[in-house]
Order: structure tokens, then sequence, then C-alpha cells
């Protein structure tokens, strides 16, 4: 190890402006009046703002810091690297996260959970999130997604006069302590057969040896527990609905977005930059824990009554569609890299239109806390732009038109399977989408349906966080259908 | 066989013994204290191995403070100390966790032992990478960052444990239903 090294304190920005908003938050709560607690949001809120804008000097360059020195086999491999993979995500999760912030403000105006410490942990988790996107050695893959982890554990948990939100944060914490020691358990694993933490190192180490060996195939195969937790992949989707539903609503947007979309670039960066000569091992399981997936996903949320129920399930079979990419890699040459920008352009696209959905979700949930799909009937003859932004997200998550955003990042998806020659992982999704459709588009159709007789048709006076927030994410599928090329080709 | 491997397979078998105790036993207190076992033989396997760091530390966290906690755990809950027979499972339910833990470990140990069993760790030689020093050295100039980021964890745990404990956040609000329109 070389002596001291320089660190490239621009390419950290990001994360050490969401890092240090954490804890001035934390400082600043100490002195707000009680009933001036919501500040502290604010100032969060403005971070996550400032974090974003330090990006800009980031863009169209590669940069690395926390390097160690080549050996005489592998050139100089680097901890942290900002490449345009994790600009794209670092800029999904900040923007995701302001949104989910902004939804926050009036909870926290109106209940007892605590602002202060609200956003402190929020913050710590997304600076966990911008710090994954860009973590290239094993070892701070796992620190980082484990920061992403915990700090969701008591964002569940915080409402505690609801008991369901207790059991909501048990169940998350189960099942992420039990994936996150399979996890590490594969990751050792790997480590002690190929010797290496970076990932570029292990990638050159895989592709040196010949022929697979058992221990690194049980390795890698365990490693992709830890992150089928945090995209919510079936068998590791149990926490999902329950957690969903028992968690503030703001936070439920934030696991299914934020943290989803960290977990993917985990596994992206993994899979494709580490493991990518044993594509052959475990491209077979992605691509059945795929199908599993979106099939188990769109079969229960087909049950559905609550809105937010609806949206975990509907979340978890989005999840399916963002792993069949990359379970279609290894036939061929170089097509791990061919399959990473459809998973990525997917992951984007679902950002959008499911923090749409949240926005709406959450406003209706504020003035209905049971938040059946039965409250939304007639919403369209009351609060027709409301109802207008819900359904557009709707049908983008359908993939309908209006909703073109969606319909685009399906069909790219869907051409990764197929020209990589795995038939039946195309037929597969092809029926989920079409299951999709049906439960999306009642829910769509009820917007516009006349009220129940002797109901009192919803009507709300949005706040304008509330009103910005569906504004962005609506103006921003709006957008993107239009001019889809900036997600589908982020990565080109 | 040297010294060293005679010892190293004496601790592995104080180990394993105690793991499978820990798991067995109905009183909850005697499976944290055959937990310290456990933790502390492996601890002395680790010292075997040179790695005169990691043994330290497994000694100071787990067996000083993750059983404390554990023991701690128990007494503050008044959780029940004494024998316990609704700690064990029905037949089924261990029939099932034994196939799934026996076929696990086959599995992993035919893999370990298909990757490793040539292998030899030359204790004779330049020890100093499982030092203190060196682990510290390689810390804060190499691993600086993941340090950090864990730091920015520990703090999040413990303010996520004291929000949740507080009292006044768990107040039932104004009834919400139908809200302000």
């Amino acid at each position: 190890m070389a002596g001291t090294q320089a660190i490239d304190y621009t390419a950290l920005a990001p994360a050490l402006v969401v890092a240090v908003t954490a804890l001035g938050v934390l400082v600043l709560d100490l002195f707000l009046p009680a009933g001036r607690k919501v500040v502290a949001a604010w100032a969060g809120t403005g971070g996550l703002v400032v974090a974003l804008a330090t990006l800009l000097p980031l863009v169209g360059d590669t940069r690395r810091t926390f390097c160690v020195p080549a050996t005489n086999v592998d050139p100089v491999s680097c901890s942290y690297v900002v490449d345009h993979l994790t600009l794209v995500f670092q800029v999904l999760v900040l923007a995701g996260a302001v949104v989910v912030m902004l939804l926050s403000l009036d909870t926290l105006r109106d209940s007892r959970i605590p602002a202060g410490e609200y956003s402190f942990l929020l913050l710590s988790s997304v600076a966990g999130a911008v710090t994954l996107a860009a973590s290239r050695d094993i070892l701070t893959l796992v620190v980082a997604l484990e920061v992403v982890s915990l700090p969701a554990f008591a964002l569940v948990a915080l409402r505690r006069f609801d008991s369901r939100s207790s059991e909501a944060a048990l169940k998350l914490f189960l099942v992420s302590v039990v994936s996150t020691a399979v996890m590490l358990f594969g990751l050792s694993l790997v480590y002690g057969t190929t010797g290496a933490v970076h990932l570029d190192r292990i990638a050159s180490a895989l592709a040196r040896s010949d022929g697979r060996l058992p221990a690194t195939v049980l390795g890698v195969t365990l490693s992709l527990a830890g992150f089928g937790f945090k995209v919510a992949a079936v068998p590791f989707h149990f926490w999902a609905p329950d957690t969903y539903s028992g968690a503030p609503v703001p936070v439920a947007a934030y696991l299914s977005v934020v943290s989803k979309a960290a977990g993917f670039v985990g596994l992206a960066v993994l899979l494709t930059r580490g493991f990518g000569p044993y594509a052959d091992v475990w491209a077979p399981a992605v691509a059945v824990i795929a199908a599993l997936t979106m099939t188990v996903g769109n079969l229960a949320a087909l049950r559905q009554r609550s809105a937010v129920r609806l949206l975990a399930w509907s979340s978890i079979a989005q999840s399916g569609y963002m792993l069949v990419p990359l379970g279609s890699a290894a036939h061929g040459a170089g097509s791990v890299d061919a399959v990473l920008p459809a998973t990525v352009a997917y992951v984007l696209a679902y950002a959008v239109m499911n923090l749409g959905a949240f926005s709406v979700v959450t406003l209706v949930g504020r003035h209905r806390p049971r938040n059946a799909i039965e409250d939304y009937r007639g919403l369209g003859r009351t609060e027709p732009l409301t109802a207008f932004a819900l359904a557009f997200a709707l049908a983008c998550l359908a993939g309908l038109p209006p909703g073109l955003l969606g319909l685009f990042a399906k069909v790219v998806v869907f051409q990764a399977p197929v020209e990589q020659g795995v038939g039946w992982l195309a037929v597969v999704m092809a029926v989920n989408v079409v299951i999709g459709l049906y439960y999306y588009l009642a829910w769509a159709a009820a917007l516009y349906a006349r009220p129940a007789e002797g109901a009192r048709p919803p009507s709300y006076r949005i706040s304008w966080s509330d009103g910005l927030a569906i504004g962005i994410t609506l103006g921003a599928a709006v957008w993107l259908s239009v001019l889809p090329r900036m997600v589908l080709e982020a990565l080109r | 066989m040297s010294v060293v491997e005679v010892l190293f397979v004496l601790l592995g078998i104080v180990a394993v013994g105690s793991a499978l105790l820990v798991v067995t036993t109905n009183q909850l207190v005697h499976a944290a204290l055959w937990l310290v076992v456990c933790l502390g033989s492996v601890a002395g396997c680790y010292l075997l191995l040179s790695a005169e760091f990691v043994a330290w530390v497994q000694v100071l966290i787990y067996v000083g403070a993750v059983v404390v906690l554990l023991l701690f755990g128990l007494m503050l809950t008044r959780a029940p100390i004494g024998a316990s027979t609704d700690l064990d499972a029905g037949l089924g339910q261990r029939a099932v966790a034994a196939l799934t833990a026996g076929g696990l470990a086959g599995i992993v140990i035919t893999a370990l032992v298909d990757a490793f069993s040539g292998e030899r760790i030359d204790l004779g030689g330049d020890v100093s990478t499982g030092s203190s020093a060196s682990a510290g050295s390689a810390l804060f100039r190499g691993w600086v960052l993941p340090f950090e980021v864990l730091s920015l964890l520990l703090l999040a745990a413990l303010v996520g444990a004291i929000v949740l404990s507080r009292r006044d956040v768990g107040v039932e609000p104004e009834a919400a239903d139908g809200g302000p329109t």
C-alpha cells in the first residue's frame, strides 16, 4: 500500500453534501421550537438539491479515487468511480429523494413523526445510495448497501401509534438481516477464491481461472441474495407488501423507488463489472428469478383492494421486468455490456412513473387513511389534474399509450431476451405485461367512474409541496414520453 | 501434525460442539454462554492463523459486546430465563430445519474442500499481515472510504434506536379519518 493518497473531493461531493446535510439537519433540529420542526425537513430538501447541483461538474468525465497501486498482474484499481452509469443513478437517487422529501413535508407537519430524525434517517439512506452507485469494490458495496437499508428500518417503524408499522419494520429487518448474511457469505467465498476485493480485479481473476470452481459458483449465486432482497425479487419479496402498507406512504415511495434503484445499481455493477466472466452461471439464475418475480407480483396484484398494497405488488412485478435484461446475458461475447443499458433504462422509467403514482396515492392517503381503490372512484370529476397525473402514471406502468414512456421502456427490455436468444423469458414477460394491463387499467377506470351512491366524491385542497411533487413527476413522465431517447439511451 | 495443527483441530471441535449446544439447549441464558465458548474458540483459531488483530476484535466485540448485550436484553425485558419448552419447534419443523441445514452444510463443505483442500498457509514466514499495525494502516490508508461510510451507518443506527424508543412520538394523533377537505 502506498503512502498517502490524494482524494478527489469533486467526485465525492454529492455523497459528502448529503451526509453533511444529514448531520446539519440533526443539529438544526435541536434549535427549532416544537412547532417549527418541519423546517429541518426543508433544510434536508435543500441539501438534496445542492447535491444534485454538485453532479454538474462531473458530467462527461470519469473520475476515480481511493485507488490501490498496480500489481504485476492488475492495473490500478479504484474503490470509488464516477462514470456515466454512476451519474445516471446518482441523478435518479437524488431527484427521487427530493420528490420523497416534498411528499413528506405535509405528513411531517400533520403527524407526530419527529421531522428532524425523519430527515436525518432519510438523508443517511440517500447518502448510502449515492455512494453505492459509485462503489467499485465489494467492501464499499456491502457497507453502502447497509447504509441504505438500516435507516429504512427506523423510518418504517416511525408511525409507532400504528401496530402495523412495528410489524412492517420487524419483517423488513429480519428479511434484510438474513439476506445480508447470505450475501456476505457468498462474497467471502468469492474473495477466498479470487483473492481480490476490487470488482475489476475479481473480473480479471475469474477470467484467468479455467473451468468453473464450485466454490466460486456458490459464492456468486449466494451474492445475489442480498440484492434480491433490496429489489424485492421473489423469493425475497415477502417484506414488501406489509412493509409498504405499514410505513408512512412517502417512506413506501422511497423504498419502492430510491432504495430499489440503489439495489439495482449495486446488482448491475456487481454482476457486470465483477462477475462478468461468470455470466453463464448467474444469468440463468437471474432469468428464473425474473420470471418468478413478474408472475408472482402480477398475480398477487390482481387481488389487491388497497392502493399501497397494489403498488407494492406491482413494484415487485416491475422488478421482474428490470431483471429480464440481466437474465438474458451470457449468450455470446460482450452480451453483458449489451444488456446493461436496457436494465438502466427501465429502472429510470420505472422511477419516474412509480413516483408519479405514489405522489397521488400519498395525497389521497392523507385524507383517506384506508387508501382503498374505491376511495379513488370519481376522482376524475372533482380533481381532474390529480386524477390525470395518476391515470398517466398508471398508463405508463401498464405500458399503454398515452403512457409512451412505459411502452418504450418495455420494448427496450423485451428486445434483450429476443436478441440474446432467451425466448422463454420473452414469452413470460409478454404474458405478464398483459396481466398487468388488467389491474392498472381497472384502477385508472375507477378514477373516471361515477362515484358510488351517496358517497362524497373526493375533493382536496392540495398543498403546494404535494402539488410540486405531483407536477415534477407528471412533467417528467410526459416529457420523457415525448422524448424517450433521454432515458432509453441514458448509457449510450 | 504440528502443535498448531493439533490445537486448531481441538479448537475447531470445541467451536462446532458449542455451536450445536447453542441451538439445541432450551435454556436461553445457557445458549448465550455457549455462544461465548463458540466465539472464543473461533478467536483462538484466528490467533493460531496469526491474525492477531482479528482475534482480539473477535474477543472484544463478539464475546465482550454482543453476548453481554444479549444477556442485558434478556434481563431487562424480563424474558423467561429458566428452561423453556416453547423454544422447541414441532417435529415437522425440526425435520425441515435439519434437512435444510444439513443440505446447506453439505454443499458448502464440498465446495470449500474442493477449492481449498490443498492450500497451505505458511505460518513460519512473515506474519506481520495480521498485526494491529498493518490492519490499522490498511484501514486508514486504503479503506478509509468504507470506514467513514460505516461511521454514518453507526450514527444512523444510534439515532434510529433513540427515535424508536422515544415516548412522545408514540401517541395516537387526532383521528385523521375524513380529514380536512
